[in-house]
């Protein structure tokens, strides 16, 4: 067990105050700002939090992609089995793109290429990074398939994309991020465009092929339902900061940060019969930041002291909150 | 909730067995050779101030019976009637009459709102387009932008300026412009997330309790149409397979295909988890759909009946549901389906009462 919720005790990532800025109208303006996380062999961590909050952006900054994006990485350390990744050159960090991290992201369609078939673009994969002969790289992609339960692999094999269906797709995309056996996997929202019943299947294989493989997985994703049955721990983010760590049993039973219970609170389903309690108003815009906590202006519990401040992550008994009531009160979860 | 928003009254939507297919692929002389199935026989009632939850997958049809609805699409069979008056056949002033009366919302407002448009404009259009004056218009425009929680400055702003939950916000004064009766709401919350989606379910419940409304509310997600539904319909593969009040539909699932659906979607709640059933393959094309119950692929119950006969839909009290485990197989008449499969992971086959 992890002696502090946001460390492991193998660590594969280990990610330590990491700020990432991006060119806008506004000037150069922080999106991530002091995000540090590990995340352990073997363990899948989760990353929440709504549409604009940093968490795909610091998945991409362990992937080495923000500066495709005209971003850059003003502070911070990311280490990979304790490489430092913000030190390599682009054809380093090719290299561990691939081989030692892998990722799955939300839309197959945008991630595999339309124009060749699954199995020239698995070989590819394969040889780029490992010594073998194309028969062994294509016997091999065979097994892949096989393995994400793909029916019938020696032909699909030869399919193109637009021949499968998306959960099919993504099965393949599982497959092509797990073929060099990474030390980490970064999942962004690997299961949002599927359908229900399907997403159950990608997420029952993920889960498989973990523990299978022992890989570090990291989990980005909005989908409180999707956290809760997959990861040990989750990592919430509002506003391009971590507001709040803890094991996921914890986080559900008993959120300490007002901006995770107001989330659980907004689920449809938890409460059938009572009315929704929506979180009023709109995450601020990064050029205008209020004065104290972020979350304050929209915080059902803020005290006038709360509005002066900006509060830091503090560690609460093994778990982290950035709110300075998060002793005091006495939040309700979803039950256990 | 169980219980409907309306009095013994006419329906303010009645379809009967409406049928649509659309060709899937055509030979070399431009004939078409294969058709899709998109929805067949499905019927549906709502009443006023009631909402009807329509859920499934992606290609079970639920949003061609919107646009059927909606006389966006002509049905190839089956009748529509709209507050008494049957529209199926209707065009011309006829359909603008019913269209005052009807009214839909799409998932993704950033396409169903023009972004070179003031957002006042926007929500007027509606009420241009039927001839009110301008006065009339202007006064109307800020009540909907108050009733939607929107401020007066917002009016004068563009609609790409917003948040997407603000846009759905912008979307639903414009639908309410006409004050219609039916409102057909499309994934309208899909695309949102959690806190936003929570605000504009909110803002649907207050203004259909406020204005009676009846809604058609299309979703894939069963936690938000049990939230918000009096009854649920349940469709797959353009079938309506299970209809009911959304307590009965959501806590006792009465179709193998539901019971899976159910226990797919993931649940926040680690002690209210159900037993996961997981599926096997994925939907079968709609081009070519199985022979007799449309599920029996995938079906962990299927029988040697439901290979070669399509189910009907049977009411048992409040419920109806097309499932031979119902009228034949291990008798279930109306009982939920959770009883075989719990019986079977205890070591039994026969169901509990």
């Amino acid at each position: 067990m992890s002696s502090h919720a946001s460390s492991a005790v193998d660590p594969v990532l280990q990610i330590e105050d990491l700020a990432v800025e991006f060119i806008t109208e506004h000037g150069w303006l922080t999106v991530v700002d002091g995000v540090s996380f590990e995340v352990g062999r073997g363990e899948t961590v989760g990353l929440i939090g709504e549409s604009g909050c940093g968490k795909s952006v610091t998945a991409m900054a362990v992937l080495g992609l923000i500066e495709q994006r005209s971003g850059r990485v003003s502070r911070g350390c990311i280490r990979l089995d304790g490489r430092d990744l913000l030190a390599l050159d682009s054809r380093e960090m090719r290299e561990i793109r691939g081989r030692k991290v892998a990722m799955v992201f939300q839309e197959p369609m945008t991630s595999i290429d339309p124009a060749f078939t699954v199995g020239n673009q698995m070989v590819e994969v394969l040889r780029r990074h490992l010594p073998m002969s194309r028969s062994q790289a294509r016997q091999r992609s065979v097994e892949l398939l096989d393995r994400v339960g793909i029916t019938d692999p020696h032909r699909r094999i030869d399919s193109f994309p637009h021949e499968l269906s998306g959960g099919m797709r993504q099965r393949v995309l599982i497959a092509m991020a797990l073929s060099c056996e990474p030390d980490l996997l970064i999942a962004d929202e690997p299961t949002t465009a599927l359908d229900v019943t399907v997403q159950a299947q990608v997420l029952d294989l993920l889960a498989g092929l973990q523990a299978e493989m022992g890989m570090a997985v990291l989990l980005v994703t909005h989908d409180l339902g999707v956290v809760s049955e997959t990861c040990e721990r989750v990592i919430v983010m509002y506003a391009g900061e971590i507001v709040e760590t803890a094991s996921t049993d914890e986080l559900f039973a008993r959120p300490l940060h007002p901006y995770t219970a107001a989330m659980l609170a907004s689920l449809p389903g938890l409460h059938p019969d009572e009315p929704l309690d929506p979180i009023p108003g709109i995450v601020p815009p990064r050029h205008a930041l209020p004065p104290g906590c972020w979350f304050e202006p929209r915080c059902e519990h803020a005290i006038e002291l709360c509005g002066s401040g900006h509060p830091t992550l503090v560690a609460v008994g093994g778990r982290s909150a950035r709110c300075l009531r998060a002793d005091d009160l006495r939040l309700p979860g979803v039950g256990s | 909730m169980n219980t409907t928003g309306s009095t013994a009254s006419t329906p303010i939507l009645e379809v009967s067995e409406v049928s649509k297919s659309f060709p899937a692929s055509k030979d070399v002389f431009g004939r078409v050779v294969a058709r899709l199935q998109a929805v067949v026989e499905a019927s549906l009632t709502i009443n006023p101030g009631e909402t009807l939850g329509l859920v499934g997958e992606s290609g079970s049809g639920k949003s061609t019976l919107g646009r059927l609805v909606m006389r966006l699409t002509d049905v190839d069979a089956g009748r529509i009637v709209l507050d008494g008056d049957d529209i199926t056949e209707s065009n011309g002033p006829e359909l603008r009459a019913a269209r005052r009366k009807m009214q839909i919302v799409f998932q993704d407002p950033q396409s169903s709102l023009d972004p070179n448009w003031l957002v006042r404009d926007i929500i007027a259009e509606p009420l241009r387009a039927y001839g009110v004056s301008r006065a009339d218009r202007l006064s109307a425009t800020e009540r909907l932008l108050a009733d939607v929680g929107l401020e007066h400055a917002h009016g004068s702003r563009y609609a790409s300026e917003f948040s997407g939950g603000q846009r759905q916000r912008v979307a639903i004064a414009r639908a309410l412009a006409l004050e219609p009766n039916l409102v057909v709401c499309d994934e309208p919350v899909s695309a949102l997330d959690v806190s936003t989606q929570a605000q504009v379910l909110s803002l649907l419940e207050a203004l259909r309790d406020r204005r009676n409304l009846a809604y058609l509310f299309i979703a894939h997600d069963l936690a938000v149409v049990h939230h918000i539904s009096h009854r649920i319909a349940v469709m797959y593969l353009g079938r309506i397979v299970e209809v009911g009040p959304a307590d009965d539909v959501y806590n006792r699932p009465r179709h193998p295909y539901t019971e899976a659906l159910l226990s797919a979607m993931p649940n926040p709640k680690p002690a209210s988890r159900r037993q996961r059933i997981l599926l096997t393959g994925e939907m079968p094309s709609p081009v070519d759909p199985p022979p007799g119950c449309r599920f029996q692929t995938r079906c962990a119950h299927a029988m040697d009946l439901c290979r070669r006969v399509e189910p009907e839909l049977v009411a048992y009290g409040d419920v109806e549901v097309a499932c031979h485990l119902h009228d034949t197989g291990p008798e279930l008449a109306g009982a939920s389906v959770t009883e075989i499969s719990r019986g079977r992971s205890a070591g039994s086959a026969a169901p509990a009462s």
